[in-house]
């Protein structure tokens, strides 16, 4: 594979590092902090590519694996309300992107290795992929992904309640 | 509940249909590369200036003492096992960057390995190598000085005399003392060092861990 179509892949699939990113941030600065670290490891990571796993599983690696060793560094002892607030201020979003905060919202309240399976999720990876990606089996994935949209859906109402 | 998740798809595709005007991953990768704040980096750039204040530290030393006393012979046994311990370092680096392209779980129990391990390695070359070898060396240089200084050379310890003797009594027990003391005592330190620095991290890698294993 040539370097032209790794750089070319990984222009033209960002909406994937936008939405790790998304997910794994709480404000707009700290959106801005995950995006260029995680461009940062794709650029740097580009030589070590070796066709073993298919490209597109290896940018969800890579830039999972760059938020998650972020996370824990800057994880700080604010109520999940201060981050809904905080973010309010900084966008003003329409309806449908209202409701797709509300769901990123929700997403961030889960756990961070939970979070990661359900964007594996929604973005219609089958359980096989998700078990590559994240080191467990495919069994295990089908598990997690019960409870995880059990909390996902209790997480929502909550919100709900509290609005 | 299948039905209710169906609808929590829908809003996730119907709200990523217009995608943002996101910036370049090329130019943002070559803006931020001197700012990167991931694990692996900080472990890396800690361990460089670590690395950097050692090299100047022995070099200073070891200059000043090859050009006051123009024993260059000396000067390269005093670096040579630096030189050993920072080529393996090397290596391992080279392994620590190819971390990112693991699967998660691999990849966290490799970080958190790499910070245990590294440090426990270096306790260990620090305990039964740089030590002992710094220890022989500062010791018989001091002997040998002191023998100079009596208008005698380091030869005079290879006349198996009753001085002799006595000194390497002394020697043998004096050096096992040191050795057993700061083998009993530099464990603890380093631990109590790894948890300063890296204490939250781990925690919160092995939570990760743990999660990800349930």
């Amino acid at each position: 594979m040539s370097a032209e179509f790794y750089e070319e892949y990984i222009e033209s699939n960002k909406s994937i590092i936008y939405k790790i990113c998304r997910a794994y941030s709480h404000s707009q600065e700290e959106f801005e902090d995950y995006f260029q670290e995680v461009c940062l490891q794709l650029w740097r990571s580009k030589e070590s590519y070796q066709q073993q796993s298919k490209l597109s599983t290896w940018v969800y690696r890579v830039s999972l694996n760059t938020c998650l060793s972020m996370i824990k560094k800057e994880q700080k002892k604010v109520s999940t309300v201060e981050i809904n607030e905080k973010i309010d201020q900084v966008h003003q979003f329409s309806e449908k992107e209202e409701r797709l905060e509300e769901l990123y919202r929700a997403i961030r309240m889960l756990k961070e290795v939970d979070r990661a399976i359900i964007l594996l999720y929604l973005e219609e990876h089958s359980y096989q992929d998700i078990a590559s990606i994240m080191g467990i089996s495919s069994t295990n994935v089908g598990a997690k992904i019960n409870r995880i949209k059990k909390q996902l859906k209790e997480n929502m109402q909550w919100k709900k309640s509290l609005t | 509940m299948e039905e209710e998740f169906d609808l929590i798809k829908g809003v996730w595709e119907e709200g990523h249909q217009t995608s943002p005007d996101l910036k370049s991953v090329k130019e943002t990768a070559k803006k931020h590369k001197k700012e990167s704040m991931n694990l692996i980096n900080k472990i890396v750039n800690k361990t460089k200036l670590e690395w950097v204040i050692t090299w100047a530290v022995i070099l200073c030393v070891a200059l000043y003492y090859g050009i006051t006393s123009n024993n260059w012979l000396v000067v390269a046994l005093g670096v040579l096992p630096v030189a050993v311990y920072f080529l393996d370092y090397m290596v391992k680096l080279k392994k620590v960057r190819s971390f990112d392209s693991l699967d998660t779980l691999n990849y966290l129990k490799n970080v958190k390995a790499y910070i245990l391990k590294s440090y426990q390695q270096q306790i260990k070359m620090l305990i039964y190598g740089l030590l002992p070898y710094s220890m022989l060396f500062g010791y018989f240089f001091g002997i040998s000085l002191g023998l100079e200084s009596e208008g005698d050379d380091i030869s005079r310890l290879f006349v198996w005399d009753t001085l002799t003797q006595l000194v390497s009594v002394f020697s043998i027990i004096a050096l096992s003392i040191i050795f057993l003391l700061f083998r009993k005592f530099t464990p603890p330190a380093m631990n109590y060092w790894i948890n300063k620095f890296y204490g939250k991290d781990l925690k919160g890698i092995d939570e990760m861990i743990e999660d990800l294993e349930r």
